[in-house]
C-alpha cells in the first residue's frame, strides 16, 4: 500500500474514532517524520518547543484573558446601549446597532461565538419586538459576531503572523480598513433592508450621554490597545498586558462585576482554551518546518507559476480554495497549516504577505458561516431556538456582502497596505 | 475517582493560573519600569514567555479535563448508534496512547537537553527545567483519557463553543 494512502486511512480512522484535532495532527506529523522524514519522532517535540518558545505567542494568552475578564459582566448590555443610542435617529437603527454592537464586542472579546451569545441574548428579542424580520435578525447577529476576527486586535491575525513570521503590528494596521469596510457595508445593508421600520417613540429612546458614561470605560479598551500598538509605544504583547491590568481595574473596581470566584473561573476557562490552542500551534508549526525542509512550498510555487501564471487567476483560485477549506476546517488550524504553505507561492505572484494574511482571515471569517463546520451557525441554532437550515439561509445575504468585500480587498491591496 | 480528578484539576488550575499571573505581572512591570525608570526588567520578557509556556502545557491536561479540545465531527455517524459506548472507549484509549507516546518522547527531549546543558539566554536557567511541563501536560492528558476509557461517566460533555 502506498504510504500516502495509508496516511489517508489513518486520518479517516482517527476521525471515525472521534479524535480531537491535536491527536490527529500529532499522528499525521509523527507519520510524516517516520515515513518521509528522518525517522525520528523526537524532532516533532523539538520543533514544537521551538514553535511555542516565542515572545510573540505571549500576546495570545494575554488577549484571551483580556476578553474573558471584559466579557464576564454586563459589558455587552453597556455597549449595546451606546450603539442603540447612536443609531436611534435612523430608520432601521436597531438593525445597524446590532452590527455595530457585534463589531465592538467582538473587538474586545476576540471570540465570534461569545459575541453571538452575549449580544444575541439581548438584541434578538429586542429586534423581533420592534418588528424586524426573523430572517434579518438571525442573519445579522450570527454574521456580526464574525467581525471580531478581522478587526484588530485579532487572534487569527496574531496566529497568521506567528506562522508566517509576518509583523503582527503590520497585520493589525492592515486589518483596520478591511474591517471598517466590512462593518460599514453590513450597516448600510441593515439600514436599507429595514428602511420601513418605525423610529422608536420618545419613551423608548435612550440617553446617549448616559450610555457613553456607562459604556465608556469598556469602549476605551480597544482604543487603549490599538493606540498603544499603532503609535509604536507598546508591542502587541505589551499592549495586551497593559490592557489586562486595565480590564481588571475596570471590572473589579469600576463595574464591580468580577469577584474572586469569577476570576478562578475566568483563569480556568482561559487555561483550558490555551491548553487546546497552544498544542495545535506547536504541532502545525512542526508540520510546516517539515514541509519546508522537504521543499514542498517551493515545488508548489513552481508548479502554480507554470500552470496558473496570472496573479488575478491565482487570487481567485486562492479565494475559492480558502472558502472551501473554511467549510470543513477551523480558522486557527487552517491559518497555521496553510499560511506558511501558501505564503511563498503568493510571494512568487507578487502578493504581499500582509495582504495575504488579510485575504486568508477574511475567507476563514466567511467559513464561520458556511456549513457543515460553520461555528457561528452551530452556536446560533440552539441559542436562538431556530433550525440549522433556517440560520444557514438567514446568513446568505451577509455571506454575499462578505464575498463582495473579500473580492474588493483581494484586488485592491491598498486597502490592506495603506498604513504600512 | 471523581473527587481525585476534581482536586487534580483545581491544583493544575491554580499552578497554571499562578504562572499566567506572574507572566502578566512581569510584562506589565517591564513596561512600567521602562517608561518610568528608563530601565526594562532584565530578562523579563524571556521569563514571562517561559512561565506562559509552562502554564499552557499544564493546560493540555486542563483542556482534556473540561473536554474543550476542538474536534472535527464529520465522521461521527460512521458507526451505528448501538456502538456509541464502544467507539467512545476505543477513542479514549487511542487518545491516551498518543498522549503517553508524546510524554515518552517529551521525557527524552528533557533528558537530552539536561545532558547537553542548554540554557535560555539571557537567563542562566537550564532549558530542561521549564520543559518539564511538556511531559507533565501530555502525561496528565493521557492519564485522564485512560480513566475516561475505563469510566466514561467521568468525561464531561463536549462544549458547543470551541
Amino acid at each position: 500500500m502506498l504510504p500516502s494512502v495509508a496516511l489517508l486511512l489513518i486520518v479517516v480512522a482517527l476521525l471515525a474514532l472521534r479524535q480531537n484535532i491535536i491527536i490527529i495532527l500529532a499522528v499525521v506529523v509523527a507519520y510524516l517524520h517516520l515515513v518521509w522524514g528522518d525517522g525520528d519522532v523526537l524532532y516533532l517535540l523539538e520543533d514544537a518547543w521551538i514553535a511555542i518558545d516565542k515572545e510573540a505567542l505571549l500576546s495570545i494568552p494575554m488577549f484571551i484573558l483580556v476578553g474573558a475578564v471584559m466579557t464576564r459582566g454586563t459589558i455587552a448590555e453597556k455597549l449595546i446601549d451606546v450603539m442603540v443610542a447612536l443609531t436611534q435617529n435612523l430608520r432601521g437603527g436597531l438593525g445597524a446597532a446590532s452590527i455595530l454592537s457585534c463589531a465592538a464586542f467582538a473587538a474586545i472579546s476576540g471570540s465570534s461565538p461569545v459575541t453571538l451569545l452575549a449580544v444575541g441574548a439581548v438584541l434578538y428579542p429586542a429586534l423581533l419586538a420592534q418588528n424586524y424580520s426573523k430572517s434579518y435578525s438571525l442573519g445579522a447577529l450570527t454574521s456580526g459576531g464574525t467581525l471580531g476576527i478581522i478587526i484588530p486586535p485579532s487572534i487569527p491575525l496574531i496566529i497568521f503572523g506567528i506562522a508566517t513570521e509576518t509583523s503582527i503590528v503590520d497585520l493589525f494596521l492592515a486589518g483596520l480598513l478591511p474591517g471598517l469596510l466590512l462593518t460599514s457595508v453590513m450597516v448600510i445593508y441593515s439600514l436599507y433592508v429595514n428602511r420601513n421600520i418605525e423610529l422608536p417613540s420618545n419613551t423608548e429612546r435612550k440617553s446617549l450621554r448616559k450610555a457613553i458614561l456607562t459604556g465608556g470605560p469598556a469602549l476605551f479598551m480597544p482604543v487603549l490597545l490599538l493606540a498603544g500598538i499603532y503609535s509604536g509605544y507598546f508591542t502587541p504583547t505589551e499592549s495586551a498586558a497593559v490592557a489586562l491590568v486595565y480590564a481588571l481595574i475596570i471590572e473589579v473596581f469600576v463595574y464591580r462585576e468580577v469577584g474572586v470566584k469569577d476570576l478562578y473561573k475566568i483563569v480556568q476557562e482561559t487555561i483550558a482554551l490555551l491548553g487546546s490552542l497552544i498544542p495545535i500551534i506547536a504541532i502545525a508549526v512542526s508540520v510546516n518546518i517539515f514541509l519546508a525542509s522537504e521543499g514542498v512550498p517551493r515545488v508548489l510555487a513552481e508548479w502554480l507559476q507554470g500552470n496558473v501564471g496570472n496573479v488575478i487567476l491565482f487570487i481567485l483560485l486562492l479565494n475559492v480554495l480558502l472558502l472551501l477549506v473554511g467549510t470543513v476546517m477551523d480558522t486557527i488550524s487552517a491559518l497555521l497549516i496553510l499560511g506558511p504553505l501558501i505564503m511563498p507561492v503568493a510571494a512568487s505572484f507578487g502578493v504581499d504577505p500582509v495582504h495575504l494574511g488579510i485575504i486568508m482571515v477574511l475567507n476563514l471569517e466567511i467559513g464561520l458561516l458556511t456549513p457543515p463546520m460553520g461555528l457561528n451557525l452551530l452556536v446560533a441554532s440552539p441559542v436562538f431556538g431556530e433550525g440549522f437550515v433556517s440560520v444557514a439561509k438567514a446568513v446568505l445575504p451577509f455571506i454575499a456582502l462578505m464575498i463582495v468585500v473579500l473580492l474588493i480587498v483581494s484586488f485592491v491591496p491598498w486597502l490592506s497596505l495603506a498604513f504600512l | 475517582m471523581k473527587r481525585f480528578l476534581q482536586r487534580l484539576l483545581q491544583l493544575e488550575t491554580l499552578v497554571a493560573g499562578a504562572f499566567y499571573t506572574i507572566a502578566a505581572a512581569i510584562l506589565f512591570l517591564d513596561v512600567a519600569s521602562r517608561e518610568l525608570l528608563n530601565q526594562p526588567i532584565w530578562g523579563g520578557q524571556r521569563a514571562a514567555v517561559l512561565f506562559a509556556n509552562a502554564a499552557a502545557l499544564i493546560g493540555i491536561g486542563v483542556a482534556v479535563a473540561l473536554n474543550r479540545n476542538i474536534r472535527p465531527s464529520v465522521l461521527d455517524n460512521v458507526f451505528p448508534n448501538r456502538f456509541e459506548g464502544t467507539v467512545q472507549r476505543a477513542g479514549n484509549i487511542v487518545s491516551a496512547a498518543v498522549m503517553f507516546a508524546g510524554a515518552y518522547f517529551a521525557v527524552l527531549l528533557v533528558l537530552d537537553n539536561k545532558h547537553m546543558g542548554f540554557t535560555t539566554p539571557p537567563l542562566d536557567l537550564e532549558i530542561w527545567v521549564p520543559q518539564m511541563a511538556l511531559p507533565y501536560g501530555l502525561a496528565s492528558a493521557g492519564f485522564r483519557y485512560l480513566l475516561f476509557a475505563g469510566w466514561p461517566t467521568l468525561q464531561p460533555q463536549e462544549s458547543e463553543i470551541a
